[in-house]
């Protein structure tokens, strides 16, 4: 009907996660509006400035893995979507 | 969580990512808008009930004038303020279609307030997504009819006067009144739990669609920084300012009883009050 679905398999996979994070973020779509490091009740995010994206915005960043509880409250005010979230390791949380 | 067999670790669990409905591109809005929110939480209800293959939106004048490229269904482009108008259109010829219409409140509360009147008058089978800002982001940041009194815009610089430019306009506390209505609700999407709201608001809607229900309306109070002269964050706190104009929450759920004309024991009270005042 409409040739602009996109790809149904996951895009990210997890074969590109060695070492483990629990966030992937399209750093390319981020326009830093910083509404997830306000979202971020862990204060784990912050805005990349050492780097400027195509969009000519400065991204946002993990600052700390280990810190992140995957709570998926920066996915839900993305704006642009740029987030995955994976669940915890078991082994993480130990 | 490691495989027995090889020693690798488990794929891990995918808790979010980007919903499949919403086209794999950046957007033109500018950086925290509301609308990228509201377009996701489409996109998310889309692919929860299989809904994207069927539906067919209609888009509106206005900053999300390019809304159809972003959600991966069928749209229509309407003239400014007519989006009702083609969804009804659409309806009539496609008794089978999702029909999903898009406006923001410069679009659906100045120049298209009788299309959607009408459209609601009629109980047409659509669903419509009411994006407020309170604003005309797209020219600007002109007043809009749906401007906080006092607030300043590049067409009421001192504030917005009522003697001068009247009072902000409660669409959807009117819709609520028609009796072709069957749901209106507002959220807000200052913060995630709010965001979570306006999702539950927008599935209701879509339900009450599915179900062969009458016209449908969410209302969502979203921000625009640039338009306000705010950043981000700051134009996100300042909704619970708005959301004192425009009270958030469910307006009409006609089937279960919420709302103006349908609480079943109002009328009775009502007469009695009537019975009780002096003549």
């Amino acid at each position: 009907m409409t040739t602009r679905l996109a790809d149904p398999a996951p895009r990210v996979t997890a074969v590109e996660h060695t070492p483990f994070t629990p966030l992937a973020i399209a750093t390319d779509r981020c326009k830093g509006c910083e509404l997830c490091v306000t979202a971020c009740p862990h204060h784990v995010l912050e805005l990349d400035q050492a780097v400027v994206n195509a969009l000519g915005y400065h991204p946002v960043r993990l600052v700390d893995p280990a810190g992140c509880t995957s709570c998926v409250l920066c996915a839900r005010v993305c704006p642009d979507a740029v987030f995955t979230v994976f669940a915890p390791r078991k082994e993480a949380r130990s | 969580m490691t495989t027995e067999a090889t020693g690798a670790p488990a794929p891990p669990r995918i808790l979010y990512q980007r919903p499949r409905a919403l086209v794999d591109k950046s957007t033109h809005y500018c950086p925290g808008c509301g609308h990228g929110i509201i377009h996701r939480l489409i996109a998310e209800l889309l692919d929860e009930l299989e809904l994207a293959q069927q539906t067919i939106a209609v888009a509106p004048v206005g900053c999300s004038v390019f809304a159809y490229d972003y959600i991966a269904v069928d749209w229509i482009e309407s003239p400014h303020g007519r989006a009702p108008a083609v969804a009804t259109g659409v309806r009539r010829t496609n008794s089978d279609a999702f029909v999903l219409v898009y406006q923001g409140d410069g679009d659906l509360a100045a120049i298209g307030t009788a299309e959607i009147i009408h459209a609601a008058a009629r109980g047409e089978r659509i669903t419509t997504v009411f994006v407020n800002n309170g604003i005309y982001g797209m020219t600007g940041g002109q007043m809009a009819p749906t401007t906080l009194l006092g607030q300043k815009t590049t067409s009421s610089p001192l504030g917005r006067d009522p003697k001068l430019a009247g009072y902000p306009i409660p669409i959807s506390e009117m819709l609520a009144l028609l009796r072709g209505v069957d749901y209106v609700s507002r959220g807000s999407v200052a913060d995630p739990p709010s965001v979570g709201k306006v999702k539950a608001m927008l599935k209701r809607a879509f339900e009450i669609q599915r179900a062969g229900g009458g016209f449908t309306l969410v209302e969502v109070l979203s921000n625009c920084p640039v338009g306000w002269g705010m950043t981000a964050p700051e134009s996100m706190a300042h909704l619970a300012e708005v959301a004192e104009t425009y009270p958030l929450g469910v307006i009409l759920d006609r089937s279960k009883g919420i709302g103006p004309g349908v609480d079943p024991g109002l009328s009775t009270r009502l007469a009695g009050r009537a019975e009780e005042a002096p003549r």
